[in-house]
């Protein structure tokens, strides 16, 4: 699966300001919503839901929020940098200042976990965070989630 | 003694019991001999043939008893309403005053709309019939329901409305013949062939027809003829007859004069045939619109037969003929001479009200009703083609029996029976070949224009799917509480993949119960997807819900089998969990398709050789 599925230039938030998490992830599905045209509400819900049962927070100051939709007919993904790093509960206690949203159809199965498998190995590369971290324009976001994606396939 | 010794050795050696369970006798001692016999005959008799066919013996007698006592009443009621000689009965009798025609039907009915109100208080559901019984419930009926049944049927055959009494006489017959062969313990198999037996002499009896009896049996009741269902069958046919002959119940004959059969007459009894097919089907249709007519909001139950006694009441203003169930008119038809004009009139009213009376709600069939409209159709068919100058009129009598024949064989489905009752009611076998003819065209136009019998169309129209006495109960039955493995595998939705794949190593379970909230169904984790390489990097971040499947997918546990598989077609899934209920979602067990399709396969296999009569254990 490629990043250009996942995510569109529409689907960055370069430079993100939320005071902690709800906000953060309130932000981002108001983002989601509009790319994807799901309700924010429900897309936030998920969200929220989904965090109650363990945090998304992977570690190194990056999360991976993601839920499944029943009206959600695609994968969809969005990305935000934030200016400050916020708590978000992650496994090593750190702050996290990149995010990447996943919304997946109720029955997406192995793909849902395959994108979210090649999200995590592309934010787990610090050389890739450095650069994402750097960086505070959309295009220039989006121009390094799909390269370095076409670099890691290769 | 060395007798005894050599009985002895006979008991202990040929024989072969399990040592265990084998009782040391002395056979010298008389009370061994009756332990003998007490405690290990029952265990090889039960299966053995004779039994089977003595206690259809007693449910035959018994079907007679009840046959002769319920015509007994009918014959008593009618006497009392209209004044009739018993042996010419209301149809045939044409002196019955105005008055008493039109009352006795309408009488009859508010007798009848308050028996069912009583019953409706007294049992709430439906009585099931022997068809029905034999189809979806491996032969269990009710005897209360089947004596209500049968008094309601003598309510409205005994006040005039315009139904037979067959259907009284084979569910009192079979329902006791149902009970009689619960009392006994025998096995589901021998129960649906001993609900046919009730049948058979109940038919029997009711026509002196032994023969009819036991095809009506193997035809409509049982649904498939077999060698070891021959005997108990005919030999309840038999004792039925000979009960009922032995109390005098009279006997049903229909005298014809035939001296020789043309050729000419087999391509007329086709055409004959297929006229019968073509009223058949309007009078199940009929009988059907007058149902739904009177179903109206504004008419309550009760006052639907009040209305049709009136109606049928006012037919017999025209004719006493369309009355009752018509045996004394089916008597008369060949001795008056009525014209085609008056035949075809008697014809259309007697249609309307057989339909009135059952679409209003009178209880009882089609059986004579249909024999006595075919009757009158084959003497119009034979009046119509005198008067063209084709046959002779001693023929008349020949296309009247064929008439009967081939409607009863339309109408009730049963081509055989009315064959054979076509010739043991004349005892005349050169009818053969003409009435074999009419009926087959009769019931292959029937079956290939409607597809149903008067029975079936009933079930049809009650939303059962059932097309004859097959057994199809075992489908239902196999629902699947009975077929689910209820040792579940479960995780709660919030465990951790890496605590996951330690709790559930890869091979331990194929699939594994996901829980939500308040111990809920959430879906199903594929265990081998867990345990997949790509997701190691998210060990400690993915919870269960992320890899939860089919979280709306559930069986429920009495769905049948054919529900079940439904269920795995549209979830393009080959396991789903089992929940309490749709509002109770409590995970109680995990079905395969697999397994369930081989249970299913066992069953069907199992099914058919109980149809077949081949042996089965259990």
């Amino acid at each position: 699966m490629s990043l250009n599925d996942l995510i569109s230039r529409e689907a960055i938030l370069p430079s993100l300001k939320a005071a902690n998490k709800k906000q953060a992830l309130q932000d981002i599905s108001d983002r989601a919503a509009e790319v994807s045209g799901l309700s924010a509400r429900e897309i936030f819900d998920a969200l929220i839901q989904r965090e109650r049962l363990g945090s998304t927070g992977i570690g190194n100051g990056i999360a991976i929020p993601h839920g499944k939709m029943a009206k959600c007919n695609r994968i969809i993904g969005v990305f935000a940098r934030l200016d400050k790093p916020i708590d978000f509960e992650s496994l090593d206690g750190a702050p996290v200042d990149l995010i990447f949203l996943l919304l997946a159809p109720e029955h997406a199965g192995a793909d849902h976990l395959k994108a979210l498998a090649r999200i995590a190995r592309i934010l787990r590369d610090p050389a890739t965070t450095a650069r994402l971290r750097a960086t505070k324009d959309a295009d220039g976001l989006f121009l390094l989630l799909t390269q370095v994606q076409a670099s890691h396939a290769a | 003694m060395a007798f005894l010794s050599g009985l002895q050795k006979i008991w202990h050696d040929r024989l072969r019991f399990a040592p265990e369970t084998l009782p040391r006798l002395n056979f010298a001692n008389p009370l061994n001999w009756w332990q003998a016999l007490h405690e290990k005959f029952p265990a090889r008799f039960k299966r053995s043939e004779f039994r089977i066919t003595l206690i259809a013996a007693l449910a035959g007698a018994v079907a007679g008893l009840c046959v002769s006592i319920m015509s007994q009443i009918v014959l008593f009621a009618h006497h009392v309403i209209f004044l009739v000689n018993s042996h010419t009965g209301i149809s045939g009798t044409q002196v019955i005053t105005p008055l008493r025609t039109f009352l006795g039907p309408a009488l009859g009915g508010i007798v009848f709309g308050l028996s069912l109100l009583l019953h409706s208080k007294w049992r709430a559901r439906l009585p099931v019939d022997p068809i029905e019984a034999n189809a979806l419930h491996g032969g269990r009926m009710s005897v209360r329901d089947s004596l209500a049944v049968a008094g309601q049927n003598i309510i409205s055959n005994g006040c005039g409305a315009s139904v037979g009494l067959e259907a009284g006489y084979t569910q009192i017959g079979a329902g006791f013949a149902s009970n009689i062969g619960r009392y006994f313990q025998v096995r589901r198999s021998d129960l649906r062939i001993l609900v046919g037996c009730g049948a058979a002499g109940a038919i029997a009896a009711a026509f002196d027809a032994p023969l009819a009896g036991a095809a009506y049996a193997f035809e409509l009741v049982i649904g498939v003829y077999t060698i070891p269902a021959l005997a108990p069958v005919a030999v309840a046919a038999f004792m039925g007859d000979m009960v009922a002959k032995g109390l005098s119940h009279p006997p049903f004959v229909v005298a014809v004069s035939i001296q020789n059969i043309s050729f000419a007459n087999y391509p007329l009894s086709i055409v004959l045939g297929a006229l019968c097919a073509l009223v058949g089907i309007i009078l199940m249709r009929l009988v059907t619109f007058v149902e739904q007519s009177v179903r109206q909001p504004w008419l309550p139950p009760l006052a639907r037969p009040i209305l049709g006694g009136c109606a049928v009441g006012s037919f017999g203003l025209y004719s006493t003929q369309v009355l009752s169930a018509g045996h004394g008119a089916l008597h008369l038809l060949r001795d008056i001479p009525q014209t085609g004009l008056v035949l075809a009139t008697i014809l259309i009213l007697k249609c309307f009200a057989s339909a009135v009376s059952i679409g209003t709600g009178f209880r009882g069939g089609l059986f004579f009703a249909s024999l006595f409209i075919g009757g009158l159709l084959g003497k119009l068919f034979a009046i119509g083609l005198a008067t063209a100058g084709f046959m002779p009129d001693e023929a008349m009598s020949l296309f009247i029996v064929t008439g009967m024949a081939s409607m009863a064989a339309a109408v009730i489905g049963a081509p055989l029976t009315m064959i054979v009752l076509a010739l043991e009611v004349t005892g005349v076998l050169s009818l053969t070949g003409v009435v074999m003819l009419s009926v087959l065209v009769a019931s292959l136009t029937t079956r290939e224009f409607f597809g149903y019998s008067f029975a079936t169309w009933r079930f049809h129209l009650r939303g059962e799917s059932i097309r004859s006495a097959q057994d199809v109960g075992w489908i239902r039955s196999l629902t699947v509480d009975t077929l689910m493995w209820r040792d579940v595998p479960m995780a709660a939705c919030a465990m951790r993949l890496a605590d996951f794949r330690t709790a559930f190593p890869l091979g331990s379970f194929r699939q594994v119960v996901a829980l939500g909230e308040d111990q809920a169904y959430a879906g199903l984790i594929d265990v081998a997807r867990a345990h997949g390489s790509e997701l190691d990097e998210l060990s400690d971040v993915l919870v269960m819900d992320d890899l939860t499947t089919l979280p709306h997918e559930k069986l429920l546990p009495k769905m049948t089998a054919r529900e079940a598989a439904d269920l795995f077609d549209q979830a393009n899934t080959d396991l789903l969990a089992v929940v309490e209920s749709q509002e109770q979602p409590k995970v109680i067990g995990l079905l395969s398709e697999a397994y369930m399709l081989r249970r299913y396969a066992a069953e069907l296999e199992r099914s058919r050789r109980e149809a077949l009569g081949e042996a089965v254990e259990g």
